[in-house]
């Protein structure tokens, strides 16, 4: 027993002994899927096959409580996706400053010049066909205050509380209509606790209509299942997602090389092939089958979290 | 009592309590404290003013008001007041600034950080003006929304300080300025305001709902199931312990929405029968908690059935009590210590569980899932209302954890002989009802890993499953990184051979020893981490364990260190009560005929309470080697285990689900096999007497 004890002291100090912590890693946190992931890092070997990239995944909630919680001797370097506002702006502490080459390249840039655009996607109306005909598909953001669809269980709407996603669609609907507006949509929905649980709601049937990412849409209707997407004629959402350098992050010199890989017209061009996003870049042109963006009456989020968070929860209840 | 003093330096068992106390301390209540140090920190207060439009009033967007009350002196003059009194104005008369000014307090140098927030420290009374930063301060920060992805340049904000002492900041046309006081005061605020919140009333509500009757369910199937695998000569009666055992734990993340694929509203089956009905909401939730809990029911509670003494039932009948009036009077009674313990396992586990809220309905509001949100939202969650959450559960677990300690210390089912196990011969009716009995709650249980293994043969699409047969999803997994697998096997290990050993040595202590103060601790101590979630708990790891000199993050050793304390209280509970069941007489005659303490230990005590034991120990392995939350918080490449490729691989609404099944199933595999060989080994079917009444 003794022994035992003993042998396993000294493993668990060899485990202790720090890793040579290699110069040339860079440590990446992302919460897109190895999908998107995958691709992009691959070409990135090929152009730097020197630089060691460490990926961990996690949900966007995970990943922002624990560079939080690792902000005084941060592990990552880079992160990689996320909301702009909500993510990059709201937790404007965690990253540093950063002038990349590849901004002026972009539809938009950071004044503080924390985060970097990657792409842009739209939130469209997603029906489930099986719970819906199709002459009772709603046409406009309007169409969703019908009664008749709290009968058929309700709309899928993702709390702005939990989910940037859901920000971006009541910030976005309350700068169209006013928020009398998501008073009567709220009445009409099922608030979810997060946009994954508003996709899947739909796609499962359980719920007949709601919003989509228009990315994942595309991808979910080119495999045939029951759904169709729908941009509303009166207003339809749009949002930015974006990458930033962890502040004090272990190799900064380093991550910026990687960082302007990651906003280059080469990753940007897989990101549009592969996962059907719009690229923020100009240079890059949208993936074939999505509408552009200027046949769209888009709206963006137009007050910042803390107003729309608060409104909604005055609505919503506490 | 001359023999205890005699002893005291010798007894081995204060020293590993105290060595025990420390670690589990560091790691629960150091590590945690942030979390009961924020649940009593009240918010200075914060509010968001909205800049004009042209020709429109400069005005406090009052839902976002808190801690303040505002006056409203003149079109955009404001006066915040605080307790009632004047505290600071704003005067926002001219267009694109803010005057601020105070008789209350004093404002220091303001100071303009990179991020483009503006911190003024200020005192409360006049006089000097405060230096120290970081004590009060008024916080502002600029946002501007520009048209579409137009962003307007040059947020930064610009200050003056004024001879009358105020300031006057310049800020961006049609700006909002979030105005936020850094000062912190400490009180019960937070208890208050979750007190009177109907969303947390209600979550508290629906959490104790659902546990109580998830835990009511399975206790019923799973004492039943137990007794009657006991009190009978079955056959396969090890095969059914193993399968029982292998159900406790349900395939990470894929488990629980293999109930929503098949039993949903479109869900498999529910298509295929054409019904009108969903799985999702409460009932679905208790439904799927009970083949969750039942097997620890079964286990805890079958060790307490098998080693009641038979001399027992024969008095009873001997005194002309039915079968019935002994099953209640006699046989029940007896087997408490394991039943009880098993429904409190049961209990927490449904009270804290936070996935099969989440993946099982819309929008049903327990705690935990509330906790959860709040803690890891991606838009700025409210880690006070969060943590007084925690705190809340941690307390209603502590008082559960007492009424079982109590209920259980009160009484005796101690057992001065150890006996042989006795059974009876079923008819052959009875036989079959029993078998039938097993196999649907075995079934039952095992539909999510049926449903695992089955849709890892087939192509996923797009996190939707089609009918093409493959074998691709495993040709692909071997294509992966398989370093993963080695990370769980020693990660997984270590830190099941640290719960076994720890675990018997702190039920020893709890049980038999009963020190003063520590004996309560280490009971309290261990099941801390049992109800904080997964990820709260790894938030704590980070903040302790990410400085020198206990530079552990990014190790494998937080990963054994998390696995150790989240799991422990499996092994401590089930060696507790197969504990209860030894007479301390039994070490008493070791010790007085001259044996140590720790020779007393190992030579009587431990072989009596190896199969609770290698129970517990078999429950906390496949518990570490499933876990997921606290990992995915703490892991980082290369050691990354096998839980945290499959929840990569399912992440995503337009994850591929292939790879991440074709993974549960290989790690599945990699439990069971040892499983088998452990418990038919060690659960050797004894040589069982058979009653002749």
């Amino acid at each position: 027993m003794k022994r035992t004890c003993i042998l396993a002291l000294l493993v668990a100090l060899v485990g202790l002994m720090p890793l040579a912590a290699a110069s040339n890693t860079v440590t990446i946190y992302t919460m897109s899927g190895p999908e998107i992931t995958t691709p992009i890092l691959d070409a990135l070997r090929a152009k730097y096959p020197s630089i060691n990239i460490n990926l961990v995944k996690a949900g966007t909630g995970e990943i922002v409580a624990r560079l939080q919680a690792e902000k005084h001797n941060p592990a990552a370097d880079i992160l990689w996706g996320g909301d702009n506002l909500a993510v990059f702006d709201g937790n404007s502490d965690l990253f540093a400053a950063y002038d990349s080459p590849e901004d002026n390249f972009m539809v938009s840039k950071d004044p503080n010049r924390k985060w970097h655009a990657f792409t842009i996607f739209c939130q469209a109306i997603l029906v489930n066909t099986n719970l819906v005909k199709p002459a009772d598909y709603p046409k406009n953001a309007k169409d969703l205050l019908n009664p008749a669809w709290k009968k058929a269980g309700g709309v899928a709407l993702a709390d702005p509380n939990k989910s940037g996603t859901g920000y971006t669609i009541v910030s976005g609907l309350s700068s169209a209509f006013g928020w009398d507006f998501i008073e009567k949509l709220v009445q009409n929905s099922v608030v979810l606790p997060g946009s994954d649980q508003m996709f899947k709601a739909v796609k499962d049937g359980e719920l007949p209509v709601g919003f989509i990412n228009e990315d994942l849409g595309a991808t979910w209707k080119a495999q045939g299942l029951p759904i169709e997407v729908i941009y509303a004629k009166d207003a339809v959402t749009v949002q930015m997602d974006a990458c930033g350098l962890v502040k004090n992050g272990p190799n900064p010199e380093l991550a910026k090389k990687v960082l302007d890989f990651l906003c280059s017209k080469e990753a940007h061009t897989i990101a549009v092939k592969v996962i059907n996003r719009r690229s923020a870049r100009n240079d890059v042109a949208p993936p074939a089958g999505l509408p552009d963006l200027g046949n769209l009456r888009l709206f963006t989020a137009t007050e910042p979290r803390e107003v729309v968070n608060a409104k909604f929860t005055k609505i919503y209840g506490k | 009592m001359k023999f205890d003093r005699m002893h005291r330096f010798k007894d081995p068992w204060k020293f590993f309590t105290l060595i025990m106390f420390l670690v589990l301390t560091v790691l629960t209540v150091v590590s945690q404290i942030w979390i009961l140090k924020t649940s009593v920190q009240e918010k200075g207060g914060a509010f968001t003013l909205r800049t004009g439009q042209a020709n429109q009033p400069v005005e406090i967007e009052s839902e976002t008001l808190s801690g303040f009350t505002v006056r409203k002196d003149a079109p955009s003059v404001m006066t915040l007041l605080r307790a009632g009194r004047d505290f600071f104005s704003i005067d926002a008369s001219v267009p694109d600034q803010i005057i601020l000014n105070s008789s209350a307090i004093t404002f220091g140098e303001p100071a303009l950080n990179e991020d483009g927030k503006l911190t003024i420290p200020y005192r409360v009374g006049s006089g000097a003006p405060a230096r120290k930063s970081g004590t009060s301060s008024l916080q502002i920060e600029q946002k501007v929304f520009g048209t579409l992805f137009q962003s307007s340049a040059g947020q930064t904000l610009k200050f003056e300080r004024l001879s009358s002492g105020g300031l006057r900041i310049y800020h961006a046309p049609r700006a909002y300025l979030n105005v936020r006081d850094t000062s912190v005061r400490f009180g019960l605020g937070n208890y208050i305001g979750f007190f009177t919140s109907s969303k947390y009333l209600h979550a508290v509500l629906n959490s104790l709902i659902i546990a109580l009757t998830a835990t009511a369910v399975a206790g019923v199937l799973g004492t039943m199931l137990a007794y009657l695998y006991a009190r009978y000569k079955m056959p396969m009666t090890s095969a059914v312990i193993s399968l029982v055992t292998m159900a406790s734990v349900s395939p990470p993340f894929l488990g629980a929405y293999a109930w929503r694929m098949l039993l949903g509203s479109s869900g498999i089956i529910t298509r295929h029968l054409g019904l009108n009905w969903t799985i999702m909401g409460m009932h679905g939730v208790v439904w799927v908690i009970i083949w969750l809990i039942f097997p620890v029911v079964f286990l805890l509670s079958y060790d307490s059935f098998v080693s009641i003494d038979n001399s027992m039932r024969e008095c009873s009948y001997s005194l002309g009590a039915d079968r019935r009036r002994t099953l209640f009077r006699v046989e029940l009674p007896l087997a408490v210590p394991g039943i009880v313990t098993g429904l409190y396992m049961a209990l927490m586990t449904a009270f804290t569980d936070f996935g099969t809220p989440y993946i099982i309905s819309l929008d049903l509001g327990t705690l935990p899932v509330l906790i959860y949100k709040e803690f890891m939202s991606e838009v700025g969650g409210d880690y006070s209302i969060a943590s007084t959450g925690s705190v809340v559960m941690v307390l209603i677990s502590s008082a559960i954890l007492m009424a079982q300690r109590l209920y259980l210390a009160r009484r005796s089912y101690a057992s001065i002989k150890t006996q042989q196990p006795s059974a009876r011969m079923p008819s052959a009716g009875k036989k079959v009802g029993i078998e039938t009995f097993a196999v649907v709650l075995i079934a039952m249980a095992f539909v999510p890993h049926l449903t695992v293994l089955v849709t890892s043969f087939f192509k996923w699409e797009a996190g939707i499953l089609s009918t093409t047969p493959t074998w691709e999803n495993f040709t692909r997994l071997f294509n992966l990184n398989l370093n993963s697998i080695w990370v769980t096997l020693t990660t997984g290990s270590a830190a099941t051979f640290l719960t076994f050993a720890a675990g018997i040595g702190v039920a020893y202590v709890i049980v038999k020893k009963r020190y003063p103060f520590f004996g309560q601790a280490l009971n309290i101590l261990v099941m801390v981490p049992y109800i904080i979630p997964g990820t709260v708990l790894a938030i704590g790891f980070i903040l302790i364990f990410n400085q020198p000199p206990l530079l552990l993050t990014g190790t494998w050793l937080i990963l054994v260190l998390a696995y150790f304390v989240r799991k422990l209280p499996y092994a401590v509970k089930s060696a507790e009560s197969a504990l209860y069941r030894i007479h301390p007489a039994l070490e008493e005659a070791a010790r007085s005929l001259g044996a140590s303490p720790a020779k007393s230990f190992w030579d009587v005590t431990f072989p009596l309470i190896i199969g609770g034991v290698i129970s517990g120990a078999t429950l906390s392995f496949l518990q570490i080697m499933t876990e997921i939350s606290a990992t995915i918080m703490l892991y980082r490449p290369p050691w990354k285990p096998m839980t945290a490729v499959i929840f990569e691989n399912t992440i995503d609404a337009g994850a591929d689900f292939g790879v991440a099944s074709a993974m549960t199933v290989l790690l599945m595999v990699m439990l069971y096999v040892p499983l088998y060989f452990i418990t038919t080994k060690t659960r050797k079917p004894k040589e069982t007497s058979i009653e002749v009444l």
